[in-house]
């Protein structure tokens, strides 16, 4: 349990260090290892060096004493072999001596001054020796002429062994900080062959990311494995500066060549502007707001008398965005100016789209397909004729107070202008019968999204279109406003076009 | 947009969330054309989540439709509902296209 998390700390710690402090850890890890090895083995040999001088020095000792005191254990002689062990007095490692007789019985002892002399001597024993914690016992045979004649028994301290073993352990001790301190100072020093240029490489690194400065390079230092590295790494920079100049530069012909399709899709929104027609004021007055979107729609309208009594209406609007749409929108503008479509009756809106249909099929011109309302106004009739093809239905705002004000769509099915060859398009009728407002416009107005996300609907649109405006506010303007207040911008997704004409009954004919 | 495609033994399965404009539209177009080419007949294009749809994406449907009856497929709508049924029967679309109320009558 205590193995793995002493691992993860050690781990995590050397996570957190610099590959400089692990440099010299290491080389301090090392060095201690090795030296209290070799401290270990040179202690424990010289414990049984010591250990076997100490023991043969006792035996010696034994051997000595016991002759001396033969013939005192033959003869009886207690007093001479109490005499011969205080000889002893010169062995300060002896701390107790004794000697038996043959049967065992002891003779006389000895004991060192600072030990009791009343002291327990151990029964005899055979020969031989045991090291004991603090002492080395010996026993061993007195011999005379071949025969025992009783035993010898010493016991030796071991201070002199533990002292030279201290001595030996703050030799140690001293010699391993000493070879620490100097394996520190080395170390320190010897690591920078190392760590200096993986440090260089890596602040070097740190450059490149934080200033994104790709021409700075790495220095080398050493024909090395981490030169080798420092010349990739100097490789990859070289490539990503080269690769950074490309994009650079691709991004700066990109944004050139993006500036001139804008400036080219404003000079096609203007060129559709200036195609649109005039404001209109007399018989039927027209005002309109017409905003193209950033990337162009295909939105276009117009009007102009067919004759003195018939007024054609019309706006239309290409699916899809940009030149492409534009231009669509600019020839089918054109056909219907200049009167182009073959064997076509202007006056009757239903045969203009057929003709249109025909004219403008979506396989022949960029698969694009249009939407349009087209009507004529007769001034005498007070009636206007109308078609669709798929075209959200312009609305009628009668305006003649004090009747009641009505709001109409003028709706007629029909199919998007071009999506299938012989679409048949009807006319559909309504009476002008007072002053009334009629608006034109494309999906772009209404199809908006609102500051929260959803859309404005065709209902609500028409609802906001039939609001009365404020004084002095043309509606136009009034409607815009709404519009972008909803909306929350003044830019849209779409071309905004909204065409509002004017038809009063009561006005005489030929006044246009 | 996101866009699901699931086929089942009568019909491909076409399911669109979100909105199909002039952003999404190619995307939507190529999936569609995707999914004819690998010889489906009968694709029936789930509108239910179908937040909105312009031109461009009435477009891109149209295209699909096209091809699809050039191989004497259909392609048929389901759950058509709010600003996109809207757009939908303005456009004319209702009377090019077959539409049904649910997944099941399509498939019936």
């Amino acid at each position: 349990m205590l193995y793995p998390v002493l691992s993860w700390v050690g781990c995590m710690t050397l996570r957190h260090m610099s590959i400089k402090q692990k440099l010299i850890l290491t080389t301090m890890l090392t060095t201690c290892v090795a030296l209290l090895l070799v401290t270990v083995v040179f202690v424990t040999y010289e414990l049984v060096t010591i250990r076997r001088a100490l023991r043969h020095d006792l035996v010696t000792q034994a051997q000595i004493i016991g002759m001396n005191s033969a013939a005192a254990l033959v003869f009886d002689d207690r007093q001479g072999a109490t005499e011969t062990l205080e000889t002893l007095h010169a062995r300060q490692n002896v701390v107790s001596a004794a000697l038996y007789t043959a049967s065992g019985a002891v003779f006389a002892t000895y004991h060192r001054d600072d030990i009791s002399q009343g002291s327990m001597i151990p029964i005899p024993q055979p020969d031989g020796y045991r090291f004991r914690a603090n002492s080395l016992d010996l026993f061993q045979k007195i011999l005379r002429d071949g025969e025992p004649v009783g035993t010898i028994y010493l016991q030796s301290d071991l201070q002199a062994m533990y002292d030279r073993l201290k001595r030996y352990g703050n030799l140690g001790a001293l010699a391993l900080l000493m070879s620490m301190g100097v394996g520190f100072l080395l170390a320190v020093r010897l690591q920078r062959v190392i760590s200096l240029p993986i440090l260089h490489l890596a602040q070097t690194a740190k450059d490149v990311s934080e200033k994104r400065d790709y021409t700075v390079r790495a220095v080398k230092y050493h024909e090395d494995e981490v030169g080798l590295l420092i010349d990739s790494f100097n490789e990859m920079l070289t490539q990503i500066q080269e690769r950074d100049a490309a994009l650079r530069a691709s991004n700066q012909a990109l944004t050139e060549q993006q500036d001139l399709l804008l400036q080219e899709l404003t000079e096609a929104a203007d060129y559709v502007t200036s195609l649109l027609p005039p404001q209109l004021t007399g018989a039927v007055q027209t005002t309109w707001k017409f905003l193209p979107s950033e990337r162009l729609g295909g939105d276009a309208f117009g009007y102009h008398w067919l004759n003195a009594e018939q007024f054609a209406i019309y706006l239309l609007d290409v699916c899809g965005h940009g030149v492409g749409a534009a231009l669509l929108s600019v020839a089918v503008m054109d056909a219907l100016r200049s009167h182009t479509l073959p064997d076509t009756d202007f006056c009757n809106p239903a045969a203009v789209l057929r003709a249109l249909n025909m004219a403008f099929p979506m396989e022949e011109h960029g698969e694009m397909f249009f939407t349009m309302w087209y009507g004529v106004y007769n001034q005498s009739t007070q009636q206007i004729v109308y078609a669709n093809g798929g075209h959200p239905p312009p609305i009628l705002v009668t305006d003649a107070s004090p009747h009641p004000k009505k709001v109409i769509q003028l709706k007629a099915p029909g199919v998007v202008i071009g999506a299938m060859p012989d679409l048949q398009y009807v006319n559909a009728y309504c009476d002008i019968k007072v002053r009334s407002k009629l608006y034109l416009f494309s999906d772009g107005a209404f199809e908006v999204t609102r500051t929260d996300g959803t859309f404005l609907t065709f209902t609500e649109f028409v609802a906001l279109l039939a609001r009365p405006s404020l004084s002095g506010m043309a509606d136009l303007e009034r409607l815009f406003q709404d519009v972008q207040t909803l909306h929350g911008s003044q830019a849209f997704d779409d071309d905004l076009s909204i065409v509002q004409i004017i038809l009063d009954p009561n006005l005489g004919r030929g006044l246009c | 947009m996101d866009i699901d495609v699931t086929t089942t033994a009568q019909a491909v399965i076409v399911a669109v969330r979100g909105r199909l404009d002039t952003t999404s539209a190619p995307v939507f177009e190529q999936r569609l054309a995707d999914v004819i080419t690998q010889g489906a007949t009968y694709i029936v294009m789930q509108c239910n989540e179908l937040a909105y749809i312009n031109s461009a994406g009435l477009r891109s449907v149209l295209l699909g439709g096209k091809k699809l009856q050039a191989q004497q497929g259909r392609l048929v709508f389901v759950g058509l509902q709010g600003i996109v049924k809207e757009i939908f029967d303005m456009a004319g679309f209702s009377t090019l296209f077959q539409t049904f109320a649910s997944e099941d009558a399509a498939l019936a």
